[in-house]
């Protein structure tokens, strides 16, 4: 991709400015917010050509409805609430195919509470646990730590209060912990 | 702890999740310079340049239910000129080129002259007939309300109670009920009258023939039932 200009403007002048036809504009924004939304999406999904699917659809959204942006409210607040929406949609058409795998596995009683081949390796084991989250807490916490939205950014995207937000990122992390020392 | 986890998650998850791809990003590029290029071509300038568009709206929007409204007062003003057409009978201009007396009278849209037609005995039998030809498929002149007035006072219902003896009678203008029912333009009651026997020459006090009537009203078919009738 050519360098982009402007990096420093922030996203809601970027938004203005392709609304009036500044395509870079829109390419410093994608840039800027591509590999969040992107692992929000493969995260939610669970599924690659899902999310390029969702990702696609997220960003066309995006530039279609660029001249009704109201900046009055964060940027990231409205893409992610696009891309929530486009998820849920996605989810109600097909079972996330890794949370699927996850059940298979968790209902085999030799294969112990996360797959043996995650044993070894920390990292996929916490991937796998956080997939195993209940819906609403894995949403909470993959905009928290994926997307890097606030709590009351998340509040909205997902059309919870602030403290529901904020108790679902508190029992995601605490069904986490019990989770990885299962692992352990 | 949750700092522990929370950077181990975002390590994890960056790593697992990668990239969405350069086809992916070319397409949503393409597709947002795609986008900015339609609006442009077509003048939907955005939010920035959206307001003018609608300032213009708003002074459409009055010139529109003005337009409306004028052809509303328009049609208000038209429609019961055909309307008076049915029940009212207009008379004819004619040719120059058949300028007989009656005829002359009828383009002048004179209902005076056409009114004085038969009181000149020598003129009105030749009348009926030059009007009969000059008036079909000519263009119209309202006669306006004193023609409106002469049909007024005739009631369709009476006549099929009228006695055989009464079908002739004239009513206060002098009018028998088959020269008001000429007048009027109203064929039903024009064949109902002279199935009844009613006499189809018998002329207003001002000497004008129920044929003369028809024929100077462009009322071609009354016409037609009035010579069946033996009118002259």
């Amino acid at each position: 991709m050519a360098p982009m200009q402007d990096n420093s403007a922030c996203d809601e002048e970027l938004m203005e400015r392709y609304a009036r036809g500044d395509v870079t504009a829109f390419e410093v924004l994608y840039r800027r917010h591509e590999l969040r939304v992107w692992r929000y999406l493969q995260r939610e999904t669970g599924n690659r050509a899902t999310a390029q699917d969702l990702m696609q659809e997220v960003w066309f959204a995006v530039a279609r409805d660029a001249a009704h942006y109201q900046p009055t409210a964060r940027f990231t607040t409205w893409l992610f609430t696009i891309a929530h929406h486009r998820v849920i949609d996605s989810l109600r058409q097909r079972r996330r195919e890794v949370a699927i795998d996850v059940e298979e596995l968790a209902a085999d009683p030799a294969a112990g509470p996360l797959p043996a081949a995650e044993a070894h390796d920390r990292s996929r084991a916490l991937l796998a646990a956080v997939n195993r989250l209940p819906e609403d807490q894995r949403s909470a916490l993959v905009l928290q730590l994926d997307a890097d939205l606030p709590v009351d950014a998340i509040a909205t995207v997902t059309g919870c209060s602030f403290e529901t937000a904020k108790s679902r990122l508190r029992y995601a992390r605490t069904r986490l912990r019990e989770l990885l020392t299962e692992y352990a | 702890m949750n700092d522990d986890i929370d950077e181990q998650y975002r390590q994890s998850s960056a790593r697992e999740a990668g990239e969405p791809g350069e086809a992916t990003r070319r397409r949503i590029l393409e597709h947002a310079a795609t986008l900015a290029a339609q609006r442009a071509a077509a003048g939907d300038e955005f939010r920035g340049n959206s307001a003018p568009p609608r300032r213009r709206l708003q002074w459409r929007r009055p010139a529109l239910f003005g337009t409306l409204a004028a052809a509303a007062v328009a049609g208000l003003m038209v429609v019961p000129q055909f309307l008076r057409r049915d029940t009212a009978p207009v008379y004819a201009t004619v040719a120059p080129a058949e300028l007989s007396p009656a005829t002359s009278a009828a383009q002048r849209q004179s209902l005076t002259a056409l009114r004085a037609l038969p009181q000149k005995a020598a003129q009105a039998p030749a009348a009926a007939p030059a009007l009969a030809s000059a008036g079909a498929g000519r263009g119209l002149a309202s006669a306006g309300a004193a023609t409106a007035a002469m049909a007024r006072s005739f009631d369709g219902a009476a006549v099929e109670r009228a006695a055989p003896a009464d079908i002739d009678a004239r009513d206060a203008t002098g009018r028998t009920a088959l020269l008001n029912a000429v007048l009027r333009g109203d064929a039903v009651t024009v064949t109902s009258l002279l199935a009844r026997g009613a006499n189809p020459d018998l002329a207003g006090p001002d000497g004008l023939s129920p044929l003369q009537a028809a024929v100077a009203g462009n009322q071609p078919a009354i016409a037609a039932l009035l010579r069946q009738a033996g009118a002259r």
